[in-house]
C-alpha cells in the first residue's frame, strides 16, 4: 500500500533560474525503507523539507505530494500540525541545533505527546522515558531532566529519534542522521534505526551521500542529481546494475578498494618532522573547587617521525586529541612539553617564535574549506598571498604566472580566479585551500579532516590530488581523519588515538589486515560496506568515549572493550612492539583480530 | 520542537529591503535639494528684509517656506541648515569611523594586556559627562566650527571602537585568520587585509546609525547655542529659533523640525534595514 506519493515535484527559488528539484516523482509504501542519495546540492534536503512542509517562504513548489489521499502541497498550518510528528516525522542532520538549548530534554519531548493529546497526566512522562530507553539512551530517567548540552552528539541524536518516534509516525525522514557524528556512533545509530523500524513498521526515507549507509539500510533507493531523479530501483539492482553513468561513478568512488598508495617507497631516510614526547593540555577554569582550575590532558606524551614523502594518518573518535596534536605541531596551541625537530633542527613550540621560513615549510588544510578562506578575498589574492610573504622579490607578472600554474595543478579553471570563496563549491574551495597551502612549497602538509565535509566523487578527487602532489615533491602528509575508508586509500602509516593516548601505530597494510588493538578492530568494522549483499555489522563498540574529566582507571578503553579482562580495569597497558606494530593493550599478543576483516576484501561478511 | 517556527521569517526580510530603498530615495532627494535647492530662490541665507518678517509659507510665492523674525527666507535657510547638519554629521562620522575601526581592530586582534589598557581608556572616556566636556572645550577654545567635529567625533568613535573590537575578537578565532598566521602573514597585514574587510558589513550598518546620532548631537548643541553661530545655521539652530516664535509663527519651528525628523528616521530605517540584510544568521539559507 502506498503511504506517500510524490508526483512531478518541482521546487524553485526566486532569483535562481534553475529548479532545485525538478519534476521528481516517487512513492513510498507502508513500512518500506527508501534511500535518497546524491551529492550535496542535488536537492535531497529540499525534497525532505517539502514533504515536511518546512520550505522557506520564498520557495515555489509545484506538483503533488499525497499522503494517504491528502494533498500536502498547499496544506494549511492547522492541517500541518496534525500531520507533522503524528504522520510524518523528521530527524535532522545536526542534533546539536535541532534541540532547544534552554529546555530540558523531558520538557521538549513531553510537548509532542501533549500537543497531539496522546497521553495524559503521569502517563506522559512514563511514555517519554520508555521511548528514551528504547532508543538506547543510558540512564533515561536522568537524561529526562538533562539539558541538551549535557549530552554528547550521539546521545542527542538518540533523543531526536525518540522525539520523532513519540508521535508514532507512519513515515520517518532521516536527513543525514549520522553525518555529524563519529563512525563508531554512526554504526550504533543505524542499528538503532533498523531495530526500531522492525518493531514499529515505520517507513523510512533515509537521506545520505554515503552509499555504504544506503547499502545496509534501504530496500529501495533513489539517485538524485541536480534536482533530477537519475534512477530508482531496489538497492541490490542499482548496486549491481547502475543504469546511469553518474551512479556508476558514485559507486566506483564508494568502492575504491585498498589504497593506491601501497607501501612506502622511501626506505630508511631521515624524518622530515620528528616529534618527541609532545604533550598538550588545556587549563579549564572553574572545574576544581579548591584551585579554581584543572589541567585537562588532551594529548599524552607522544613521539612520532614522518619521513619525506610519507603519509601518516592519525585516526580516532572526536575528542581523541588528534586535532590538538596537529595544532600543537603547528604551534597554534602551545604544547606543554616535548620537542619538535624539523630536518634535525629544533622548532619552537610557539608559532610566534617561528621564523617565516620555518612557517613556510609547515602548512595546514582545514576541514571546512570555505571557512578557511577569507570571505572578502578573491581566489587570485588568496593563492597569491603566500608568495607575497615568502617571495616578495617576484613581480606581479611572475606571481600571476605562478598562481596560474598552481591553479592548473589543482585542476581548477582560470575563470575562478576572480570569484569569492562563497561562490565556490566545497570541492573547489578545498582545491583553492590546497593551492594556497602548497604554493609556497611546504615540506609537511597537515590535513585536518580535509575531506570530511566533501562527498563521494569530490572527496576522491581531492585524495588523488594530494597523492599526486606527494609524488611530485616528496611532501610529507599528516592526515587526520575519523574515516578509515579514506585513511586506507591515502596513508602509509596509521596512528590510532583514544583519549589522548596512542593505542596502535602500524603500517597501513598491516593495520587493516591485522589490527592488534580491539579499538582499531572496532574502528575498521564501523566502515559501512557499499554492498547490499553484506548484512550491516552490529555496532562493534558500544557507547561513546567518556569525558576527559572522568578518565576510567586502568586501560581507558576498558568500559567499551569487548575483550576486557580483570587486569584492564586496574592496570594501564604499556606500549609494546609486536612485529612492526606498536600497541598498547594487555591482550594484544593473544587476541587474533584479523579474521573479522574478511568481508572488506571479499564482500561476504558472515 | 523548533520545526513550526520557521515559516514567516522571509516576509520581514523582504519588507526590510523595501524600506531601505524608500529611505535611500528620500535621503537622495533631500541631499539633492540641499545642494541645488538654494539656486532656485532669489534670496540667500544672509538677506534680511525687515519689511517681510514672519511671512507665512503660502502668502508670497517667492518665499516657499515663509520668512523668519528677521525677514530671512526660510526655504534657503532650511536647506543651508540641512547642508551644514549633514556636513558636520558626515565628517564627524568619518572621523569616528577611522579612529574607531583602527583602534578597535588593533585592540581586538592583539588582545591581552594591550587590549585591556586600550579598552580601559575607552571606558574612561565614556565616563566623561558629554555636555560638560563640550562646554569646557567651548570655554577654553572659544566657539569654533572645527570644535564641533572634534567633540562629536570624540564621542562617537568610542562606540565604533567597542563594536569593532567585539567583532575582531570573534574574527580572530576564525580559521582563515589561523591560516594566515600559519602562512606567516604579519599581524599588521592580518589586521588590514584579513580582519578589516570582514568588518565592513557591521561597520556600514553602524555608520548609518551614527550619522543620525551625530546630526542629533549637533542639533542639540546648536539648540543650546553651543554649536553653529549666526548667521550660519543648522537644523538645530533653526529649531531653536523656531521655538521662540512657536505661538505666532509655528512654521518656523515645524518645517526644520519635521525635516530633521524625516532625515533621522530615514537613516535609522536604512541602518535597521541594512542590519537585517547583512545579518549572517539570516544569510545562511
Amino acid at each position: 500500500m502506498t503511504l506517500l506519493n510524490v508526483k512531478g515535484l518541482t521546487i524553485r527559488y526566486r532569483r535562481t533560474p534553475r529548479a532545485v528539484v525538478n519534476n521528481l516523482s516517487f512513492s513510498i509504501a507502508k513500512g518500506e525503507s527508501v534511500g535518497l542519495v546524491g551529492a550535496s546540492g542535488s536537492g535531497k534536503t529540499q525534497t525532505a523539507l517539502a514533504i515536511m512542509g518546512l520550505l522557506h517562504g520564498n520557495a515555489r513548489t509545484t506538483g503533488s505530494i499525497r499522503h494517504a489521499e491528502q494533498e500536502l502541497i498547499g496544506a494549511s498550518n492547522r492541517e500541518w500540525n496534525k500531520i507533522r510528528a503524528r504522520r510524518i516525522a523528521m530527524v535532522f542532520q545536526d542534533p546539536g541545533t535541532a534541540l532547544n538549548p534552554y529546555l530540558r530534554i523531558g520538557t521538549q519531548l513531553r510537548q509532542i505527546l501533549v500537543q497531539h493529546r496522546l497521553a495524559k497526566g503521569p502517563e506522559i512522562n512514563q511514555r517519554v522515558i520508555r521511548m528514551l530507553a528504547k532508543t538506547g539512551l543510558p540512564d533515561p530517567q536522568r537524561q529526562f531532566d538533562a539539558y541538551p548540552h549535557q549530552l554528547s552528539g550521539g546521545m542527542r541524536q538518540r533523543v531526536m529519534i525518540a522525539a520523532a518516534l513519540l508521535g508514532e509516525p507512519e513515515l520517518l525522514i532521516a536527513d543525514e542522521p549520522t553525518t555529524a557524528i563519529d563512525a563508531t556512533v554512526q554504526a550504533q545509530i543505524l542499528a538503532l534505526l533498523r531495530e526500531l523500524r522492525e518493531d514499529t513498521n515505520t517507513a523510512l526515507l533515509l537521506i545520505t551521500h554515503d552509499l555504504g549507509v544506503i547499502a545496509g539500510n534501504c530496500e529501495r533507493m533513489l539517485v538524485l542529481h541536480e534536482g533530477r531523479l537519475l534512477e530508482e530501483g531496489p538497492t541490490k539492482d542499482v548496486f549491481a546494475n547502475p543504469a546511469h553513468e553518474r551512479t556508476r561513478a558514485m559507486l566506483a568512488a564508494a568502492r575504491q578498494e585498498s589504497g593506491p598508495v601501497g607501501g612506502f617507497p622511501g626506505g630508511e631516510r631521515k624524518p622530515a618532522l620528528q616529534i618527541n614526547d609532545l604533550a598538550v593540555s588545556y587549563i579549564e577554569p572553574g572545574t576544581d573547587r579548591f584551585w579554581g582550575k584543572t589541567e585537562l590532558v588532551a594529548v599524552q606524551p607522544l613521539s612520532i617521525g614522518i619521513r619525506p614523502g610519507e603519509t601518516v594518518a592519525i585516526v580516532g573518535e572526536s575528542g581523541s586529541g588528534k586535532t590538538s596534536l596537529a595544532r600543537a605541531i603547528l604551534g597554534l596551541v602551545q604544547a606543554r612539553s616535548g620537542t619538535i625537530e624539523f630536518f634535525g633542527r629544533n622548532l619552537s613550540l610557539q608559532l610566534r617564535e617561528r621564523s617565516k621560513a620555518q612557517r613556510r615549510k609547515l602548512q595546514l588544510v582545514f576541514q571546512n574549506p570555505v571557512a578557511s578562506l577569507n570571505p572578502a578575498m578573491r581566489v587570485q589574492a588568496a593563492i597569491a598571498e603566500p608568495l607575497k610573504i615568502h617571495e616578495p622579490e617576484l613581480d606581479v607578472a611572475e606571481r600571476e604566472s605562478r598562481v596560474a600554474q598552481m591553479l592548473k595543478r589543482v585542476q581548477l579553471d582560470a575563470e575562478l580566479l576572480q570569484r569569492f570563496p562563497h561562490e565556490l563549491s566545497g570541492g573547489q574551495a578545498q582545491r583553492v585551500a590546497i593551492a594556497r597551502a602548497l604554493i609556497a612549497r611546504p615540506a609537511v602538509l597537515i590535513c585536518d579532516e580535509a575531506v570530511a565535509s566533501l562527498d563521494g566523487l569530490v572527496r576522491q578527487g581531492i585524495l588523488t590530488l594530494l597523492a599526486e602532489e606527494q609524488r611530485r615533491s616528496a611532501l610529507s602528509i599528516i592526515f587526520i581523519s575519523h574515516d578509515l575508508d579514506v585513511v586506507r586509500q591515502i596513508s602509509h602509516r596509521v596512528l590510532v588515538m583514544y583519549m589522548g593516548q596512542v593505542f596502535e601505530a602500524a603500517d597501513c597494510a598491516t593495520f587493516f589486515s591485522k589490527p592488534l588493538h580491539p579499538y582499531s578492530r572496532a574502528l575498521i568494522d564501523c566502515i559501512p560496506v557499499p554492498d547490499p549483499g553484506v548484512s550491516p555489522v552490529e555496532p562493534p563498540v558500544s557507547g561513546e568515549a567518556p569525558s576527559m574529566f572522568k578518565q576510567p582507571d586502568g586501560c581507558v578503553f576498558h568500559p567499551r572493550c569487548r575483550h576486557m579482562i580483570k587486569r584492564c580495569k586496574t592496570e594501564a597497558p604499556r606500549k609494546e612492539r609486536i612485529g612492526d606494530t606498536l600497541v598498547a593493550c594487555h591482550r594484544a599478543a593473544e587476541l587474533d583480530l584479523s579474521g573479522e576483516q574478511e568481508y572488506i576484501a571479499h564482500g561476504n561478511h558472515s | 520542537m523548533s520545526m513550526p517556527a520557521m515559516s514567516g521569517q522571509h516576509g520581514r526580510h523582504r519588507g526590510g529591503s523595501r524600506i531601505v530603498v524608500v529611505a535611500i530615495s528620500i535621503l537622495c532627494l533631500i541631499f539633492l535639494a540641499a545642494i541645488v535647492g538654494p539656486l532656485f530662490s532669489p534670496y540667500t541665507y544672509l538677506d534680511s528684509d525687515l519689511d517681510a518678517r514672519l511671512i507665512e509659507p503660502t502668502r508670497n510665492a517667492m518665499h516657499f517656506f515663509g520668512t523668519d523674525d528677521l525677514g530671512r527666507d526660510l526655504f534657503v535657510r532650511t536647506l543651508m541648515g540641512v547642508r551644514i547638519s549633514l556636513a558636520v554629521a558626515l565628517v564627524a562620522t568619518f572621523v569616528s569611523l577611522v579612529i574607531g575601526v583602527v583602534y578597535g581592530a588593533i585592540a581586538g586582534y592583539v588582545g591581552g594586556k594591550v587590549d585591556a589598557v586600550m579598552m580601559r581608556l575607552v571606558d574612561t572616556l565614556y565616563a566623561l559627562p558629554f555636555i560638560f566636556f563640550i562646554i569646557l572645550l567651548m570655554v577654553y577654545f572659544g566657539q569654533n566650527f572645527l570644535l564641533i567635529f572634534v567633540a562629536i567625533g570624540a564621542v562617537n568613535w568610542l562606540d565604533m571602537a567597542r563594536i569593532v573590537r567585539g567583532q575582531t575578537l570573534s574574527l580572530r578565532e576564525r580559521e582563515f585568520v589561523e591560516s594566515a598566521r600559519l602562512i606567516g602573514v604579519s599581524p599588521a597585514r592580518i589586521i588590514f587585509r584579513h580582519i578589516m574587510p570582514n568588518l565592513l558589513g557591521v561597520v556600514v550598518v553602524y555608520v548609518t546609525l551614527t550619522v543620525p546620532q551625530a546630526i542629533l548631537i549637533e542639533s542639540f548643541m546648536s539648540f543650546l547655542g553651543l554649536g553653529i553661530q549666526e548667521p550660519q545655521t543648522s537644523l538645530g539652530s533653526l529649531v531653536n529659533n523656531g521655538v521662540r516664535h512657536m505661538e505666532n509663527a509655528p512654521w518656523i519651528l515645524l518645517i526644520p523640525a519635521s525635516l530633521l525628523a524625516l532625515i533621522l528616521m530615514c537613516f535609522n530605517f536604512l541602518g535597521d534595514g541594512l542590519r537585517d540584510q547583512l545579518d549572517p544568521q539570516e544569510q545562511t539559507e
